[in-house]
């Protein structure tokens, strides 16, 4: 064994541990460090060159700093991609072609990225909500220059949360408007070519349909879920270590102190569901609960239901859907996308 | 002169340490440390971050030569880079003669 060959090694490993990195390039970065420590250990020692070479903390936030920039682009680049792809998704899935149609195929892109986009807002403008107000208690910059005022971040914020809410008010409300008033159902989309992506009915190939939409939808949202919680992470990137999205999902949780779920079995059944450390196993029972409530929901709106409680089940079923397959792409893309702490 | 000091100027600097020719990480802040006489406390894990940014704008490009006995990353200016560099060094001139006009004449 090398002189220091342990300072050197531990030293490494723990800055592997604190960098929210896709694989290759940690691997490159950890690669460089290395060799800088061990050709300055040669010449001064092992101590002085770690001491040279900066704390841990120091070293980790620049580099995070650095890579949560690099996130945001290739997160604003697979969001962009998601909905163009659900776009296209969505105009095959109508009857005729969108280009036998009347309308322009403009037309029939626009509405479902419009809506889809106003969704994205909402999901990514509530979780920046969220990490704003927290690092606002706390008194601390949002970006590393402080360029990013707190006032502003959460204005923004606000903005993209609110625009979201409305266009899931509004769909929600087009959906029984249109129903009791038989201008079109709600899964009649040609007419109107304002479409929504969970439009299953026809089985079939709308199944395949939908399932892509989806994925694209979780995509989108978690790309841009990344985009606000990369630029603020390294913020985080201090005592505490990388945040992460199950940061602000925890802190959200201790909120609920007083009423005494921290000490009660839900408390433990939950900690034991943390995304963070069972990301699959709370994937999967977050799907069964979804489909649980999807075939509820189902099974009631096709029993002589009334039109109003079919028109609402299908909303919550919607809704339902999205959030599995939400938690399905944080389970299997986080890490890539960088919502999720790079593996030890 | 502490790390936070510098921190504005880094890029400027990095490039102007590359524009001699290729080097790697380590030989990049033994190379600072020696131009500066060395004032500049800069703690060396930080140049990395700044490389790879530099990196990713396509100011400088970077390879592994594995020609000596370890391993090495190596930096190179590249020709947009040669361009930063003469416009960064415009702007630090003017910065300079602007602060010295400020705070008097040197010592």
């Amino acid at each position: 064994m090398r002189p220091g060959r342990d300072g050197i090694d531990a030293y490494v490993a723990a800055l592997g541990t604190s960098l929210d990195a896709p694989r290759r390039r940690r691997a490159r970065i950890l690669a460089e460090v290395e060799v800088h420590l061990r050709e300055s250990a040669d010449a001064h020692g092992e101590e002085e060159a770690l001491r040279r070479f900066g704390t841990l903390e120091v070293v980790a936030g620049r580099f995070q700093h650095e890579l949560a920039a690099q996130a945001a682009r290739r997160s604003l680049k697979t969001a962009a991609a998601s909905l163009a792809l659900l776009a296209l998704l969505c105009g095959l899935r109508q009857e005729s072609p969108l280009w036998a149609t009347t309308r322009g195929p403009l037309e029939g892109v626009a509405g479902p990225v419009l809506v889809v986009l106003l969704e994205v807002c909402l999901g990514a403008g509530l979780v920046a909500w969220l990490r704003i107000r927290a690092a606002g208690r706390s008194g601390m910059e949002l970006s590393p220059d402080g360029a990013l005022g707190v006032a502003r971040a959460a204005r923004v914020s606000v903005a993209a949360s609110v625009a979201g809410g409305l266009s899931v008010v509004a769909v929600s409300a087009a959906r029984i408007v249109f129903y009791y008033a038989g201008w079109m159902r709600w899964l009649d989309l040609h007419d109107h070519g304002v479409g929504y992506p969970l439009d299953g009915v026809d089985m079939g190939v709308a199944w395949a349909i939908l399932v892509g939409a989806l994925a694209a939808i979780a995509l989108g949202v978690g790309a841009l879920l990344v985009s606000s919680a990369a630029s603020r992470r390294c913020q985080a990137a201090g005592a505490r270590g990388p945040g992460d999205a199950a940061v602000d999902l925890v802190r959200l949780a201790q909120g609920c102190r007083t009423f005494g779920l921290e000490r009660s079995e839900a408390a433990r059944a939950l900690h034991a569901l943390d995304p963070r450390r069972h990301p699959w196993r709370s994937a999967v029972a977050f799907a069964v609960v979804v489909g649980v409530v999807f075939a509820v929901g189902k099974g009631l709106s096709e029993h002589d239901a009334a039109s109003t409680w079919e028109a609402a089940t299908g909303a919550a079923q919607l809704a339902c859907a999205q959030a599995g397959v939400i938690l399905v792409a944080y389970a299997s893309l986080g890490r890539y996308l960088g919502l999720r702490p790079a593996r030890g | 002169m502490k790390g936070d000091t510098i921190k504005g100027h880094l890029d400027l600097l990095l490039l102007a340490i590359l524009h001699d020719g290729p080097l790697h990480g380590y030989a990049v802040i033994e190379e600072l440390r020696r131009r500066s006489g060395d004032i500049f406390e800069l703690p060396e894990g930080t140049i990395y971050p700044a490389l790879h940014r530099l990196e990713r704008t396509g100011l400088i490009a970077s390879r592994w030569d594995e020609t000596a006995a370890r391993k090495r990353r190596v930096y190179a200016l590249s020709d947009e880079g040669a361009a930063g560099l003469a416009e960064r060094r415009r702007e630090w001139g003017g910065f300079r003669s602007a602060v010295d006009a400020v705070i008097g004449g040197a010592a």
